[in-house]
């Protein structure tokens, strides 16, 4: 059947097979090279931007001494690039498409067209935002969040930023009717949902999420375009006056609406960047202990619980916009309630180690890594989320610091938790260890170095998205030399990626071959059930059945360590509970 | 235990609402490392403990005990404590107990690409109107705003008066915070947003309390160049050689006052900073810089003086 296949695909040719293809292991590699291309460009901006915050107007080589507009181009896109075009593609577009059909047994996504079709507007729509940097006076400036009016008074890269974003959304939406379709209707024989792995329940939530939210921000872009193109003031008061003179607009609007339509979409997408990478850790820290994830279904129901809930939070980040004590009281008590299932889910990782035997591999040395960090993120939420102590806070570094530990200790540690994993799945060969520790262990200190700092400088006082790092101000004095450290920590962080992408480059040529399929001894269908590397269409050689639930690890009374869900076995104690005829 | 704030790095705080958010931050970073106290060596524990070289078959079952469930209980009643026992009380006296108009000092704050234009409404305490000019000026032609006054980027205040801020924006949103007021409000056009709060220390207690020496290091003098530093001297410094003042007590310390000191051979400055008005949200190209001072005044009079100085 593999040969067939490597027939059809020399006919095809290599534009059919690499770049319009519809197998979703294709269109997964294509997504995790494109955003990870992303995430290093936007790092780069980041690079800049630490440059000046550490040494104001001093000239950076090649580029020269930095504009306050060119730093807030460099923001706006960094934000943007790292949520629209990095993260989200990579933990949805990639690891999902990759994985989630493997995992349920499917021969492929539901929709193969719809698939291609989602990752070509995803490419063009990060076309246009890189394209913005060269229209005249360059990409946008307002921030990720693009409030009006500043938004609506910017220079064209702001129209670009909109465009770009309609793309960027279709394409989400397309995948996440296709992550929904295929989930209910391809899982295999035996695949109930409650024998779904949580990455294929992660996912399944996450494009809920995609779904039901991004619909509000992409009607809220084309009101953000009318405004700039058709003269329309859905976002405009009347009354502005500007360095022109009094702006000519038909006034009327409301910029707090777009506020409201942004943060319907945002915060549901803050979990769209955290739940596909609690999935990925959840995998590979069930693999690495050797047993079972602790409350599986504990963890199920706080997922769709957070996935409900993260619905009415969103005005957790406009306490400072005004709100009076009733609205503010419903929002603080939704962002307090939805703060207990993600306690559940992370002390369930946490329990899972207890009792394991653990392997420390790379994988699980990036998903052990991520759970403390992901704990600091989410409990410097807590005071952000309450209004009194939003108020010192909001809008300073100690926000910044809460987010990337979410972000980036948290998600993109647990995307590389995911790349050692399932690279010998992809490759059929794997990455190296040693480069995968010291890509692990540079990248932890290097990541506290940037962004513990941060939490402190916020707690200071220090605004966010200053160009000169907050020297204007002396009640920064005691905080400024964090500066330095950041920026240090950061060259150290892109240094400590050079053993990574070297390995990633040349493991998938030269790297150790793995000798079986189920190279991590794993009990998911994607390892025991098709072979390494997958065979083109079709995935299985014989379509599996399942048997039992995904992590039936040490199981006593089996010699092996391991139970594939493709394997009936007698589960003791609780045979009627997870085998069914 | 009950207020952190300075060990947690929290500027210090001149008003009278601030310590309540001070000790309901604290409260909440104790919840915090509480939880992380918890977690953590449980954490290092399982690593060590279970690692496959010291326990080479995993447990089936894992833990059995429900001190999770505990634990999560009482996160949910910390979070509840905090909730209805700070939260919503603190957050009802921030935005609805505002005080007597009659006793509180009124200004309207009108913020713009980048400046904090700050409007007092002169002796028959109403506003007139402004232009839609820019600077910003008092439209001569209506009577109510003939003896308003406007002064750009400082906020006069007087020491336990109220005052209450009329906050709005000309062009884009701005936020109008006051670090050492425990205050941030954003300024969004098109709306007029109310704001309050009780200054509890005058300028001269905030740079008494503040003052320091500083080095004036060649490094001190780069930055201060960039842009100009913001302490004031809080000593006079006539010059060694002559008894030419090189700096006064009061004066700003810019960098070519500093330079000076440092030439005359002072590496040393006795200074204070201030209490600043930054801006906070995004505002454009010179957001980083859209900076004000907070004075406040320890009299009335004092602060009365002041206005009509600048009434001319
Ligand atoms: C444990 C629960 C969490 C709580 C209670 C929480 C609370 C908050 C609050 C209240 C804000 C607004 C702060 C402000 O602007 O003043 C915020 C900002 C933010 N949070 Fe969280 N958060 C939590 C978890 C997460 C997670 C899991 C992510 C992402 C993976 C995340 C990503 C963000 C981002 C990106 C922002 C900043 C948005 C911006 O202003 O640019 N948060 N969080
Ligand atoms: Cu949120
Ligand atoms: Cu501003």
């Amino acid at each position: 059947m593999a040969e067939d296949h490597s027939h059809s695909a020399h006919q095809e040719g290599f534009w059919r097979k690499y770049w319009f293809s519809t197998d979703h292991k294709v269109i997964g590699i294509q997504y995790g090279i494109t955003a990870m291309l992303f995430l290093l460009f936007g790092f780069g901006l980041m690079l800049l931007m630490r440059w000046q915050l550490a040494s104001p107007g001093v000239e950076i080589p090649l580029l020269g001494a930095l504009t306050p507009e060119m730093y807030n181009q460099f923001g706006a896109m960094h934000g943007t690039i790292m949520v629209f075009l990095g993260i989200v593609p990579l933990a949805v577009g990639a690891f999902g498409n990759y994985v989630v059909p493997l995992q349920i047994g499917a021969p492929d996504m539901a929709f193969p067209r719809l698939n291609m079709a989602s990752y070509h507007f995803y490419f063009w729509g990060g076309v246009v935002m890189l394209a913005s940097f060269f229209v005249p006076e360059g990409a946008a400036k307002a921030g990720w969040t693009s409030y009006p009016p500043l938004a609506n008074i910017e220079t064209m890269g702001q129209t670009m930023w909109l465009w770009g974003m309609v793309l960027l959304i279709t394409s989400s939406l397309l995948g996440a009717v296709n992550f929904l379709v295929t989930i209910i209707q391809l899982r295999t024989e035996g695949m109930t949902f409650f024998k779904m792995p949580f990455f294929v329940w992660a996912q399944f939530i996450t494009a809920f999420l995609l779904l039901l939210a991004f619909p509000p921000l992409e009607a809220a872009g084309f009101l953000q375009l009318a405004d700039r193109l058709l003269g329309t003031s859905f976002f405009m008061p009347s009354g502005l006056v500007t360095a022109d003179g009094p702006l000519e607009v038909a006034g009327g609007g409301s910029p707090l609406l777009w506020q409201h339509l942004f943060w319907f979409l945002a915060h549901p997408e803050v979990y769209v960047l955290i739940l596909p990478a609690m999935g990925i850790v959840a995998e590979v820290l069930a693999n690495n202990t050797r047993k079972p994830l602790w409350g599986y279904k504990l963890m199920i129901y706080s997922l769709i619980f957070l996935g409900f809930f993260s619905f009415i939070v969103w005005a957790h980040h406009m306490f400072i916009t005004g709100m009076g004590t009733t609205i503010s009281a419903f929002f603080q008590i939704t962002t307090m309630i939805i703060s207990i299932p993600s306690v559940v889910i992370l002390s369930a990782l946490f329990i899972t180690l207890f009792g394991g035997s653990i392997r420390f591999n790379a994988a699980m040395l990036f998903a052990v890594g991520f759970v403390p960090m992901f704990g600091i993120g989410g409990l410097t939420g807590l005071p952000l989320g309450l209004a009194p102590t939003d108020i010192p806070l909001h809008d300073t570094y100690y926000v910044i610091g809460h987010f990337h530990y979410v972000v980036a200790p948290g998600t993109i540690f647990a995307l590389f938790a995911g790349i050692y994993y399932w690279y010998p799945k992809v490759t059929g060969r794997t990455l190296n260890e040693t480069l995968g520790r010291i890509h692990f262990w540079g990248s932890m200190i290097a990541m506290n170095g940037i962004f513990l700092p941060m939490l402190h400088q916020g707690m200071a006082g220090m605004s966010r998205r200053l160009f000169d790092g907050g020297l204007t101000y002396s009640f920064t004095e005691g905080v400024l030399h964090y500066n330095s450290i950041m920026a240090v920590s950061a060259v150290v962080l892109l240094l400590f990626q050079l053993p990574f992408i070297y390995n990633f480059l040349t493991s998938a040529k030269w790297g150790k071959k793995v000798t079986k399929s189920n190279h991590w001894e794993a009990t998911t269908l994607e390892w025991s059930a098709a072979p390494t590397p997958p065979i083109g269409h079709g995935n299985f050689e014989t379509v599996p059945t399942v048997y039992h639930g995904p992590y039936e690890y040490s199981v006593p009374g089996h010699e092996l360590d391991y139970c594939p869900q493709g394997v009936p076995i007698q589960l003791p104690g609780h045979t009627d509970k997870t085998v069914e005829s | 235990m009950n207020d952190l704030s300075k060990w947690m790095g929290m500027p210090l705080d001149a008003s009278g609402h601030g310590v309540d958010i001070d000790i309901m931050m604290s409260w909440v970073h104790w919840l915090m490392l509480v939880l992380f106290l918890i977690w953590a060596p449980f954490f290092l524990y399982c690593l060590w403990r279970f690692n496959a070289k010291r326990h080479p078959r995993a447990i089936y079952t894992g833990v059995k005990s429900k001190i999770s469930s505990y634990l999560e209980g009482g996160v949910v009643i910390a979070e509840a404590v905090l909730l209805v026992g700070f939260a919503l009380p603190i957050w009802a006296t921030i935005k609805n107990d505002f005080p007597e108009e009659s006793e509180s000092t009124i200004v309207n704050v009108i913020a713009e690409q980048f400046a904090w234009n700050v409007v007092y409404p002169g002796a028959d305490g109403e506003f007139g109107l402004t232009t839609l000019t820019k600077p910003i000026q008092i439209d001569t032609s209506d009577p109510r705003g003939e003896d308003d006054v406007i002064i750009t980027n400082t906020l006069h205040l007087v020491k336990d008066r109220p005052v209450i801020v009329n906050l709005s924006s000309r062009d884009v949103i701005h936020s109008f915070a006051l670090p050492n007021m425990r205050v941030k409000q954003d300024a969004i056009p098109g709306l007029e947003i109310p704001v309050w709060f009780v200054p509890r220390m005058s300028t001269s207690e905030f740079r008494q309390q503040m003052a320091k020496e500083m080095p004036i290091s060649d490094d001190e003098r780069r930055r201060a160049q960039y842009p100009p530093y913001r302490w004031i001297a809080m000593r006079d410094y006539p010059d060694p050689a002559d008894s030419t003042m090189l700096a006064e007590e009061g004066q700003r310390l810019s960098t070519r006052v500093l330079t000076r000191l440092y030439e005359g051979g002072i590496t040393e400055v006795y200074a204070s900073p201030e209490m600043e008005i930054s801006c906070a949200q995004l505002c454009g190209g010179a957001h980083y810089s859209m900076r004000g001072t907070v004075i406040v005044h320890d009299t009335q009079e004092e602060f009365d003086a002041v206005l009509a100085e600048s009434s001319f």
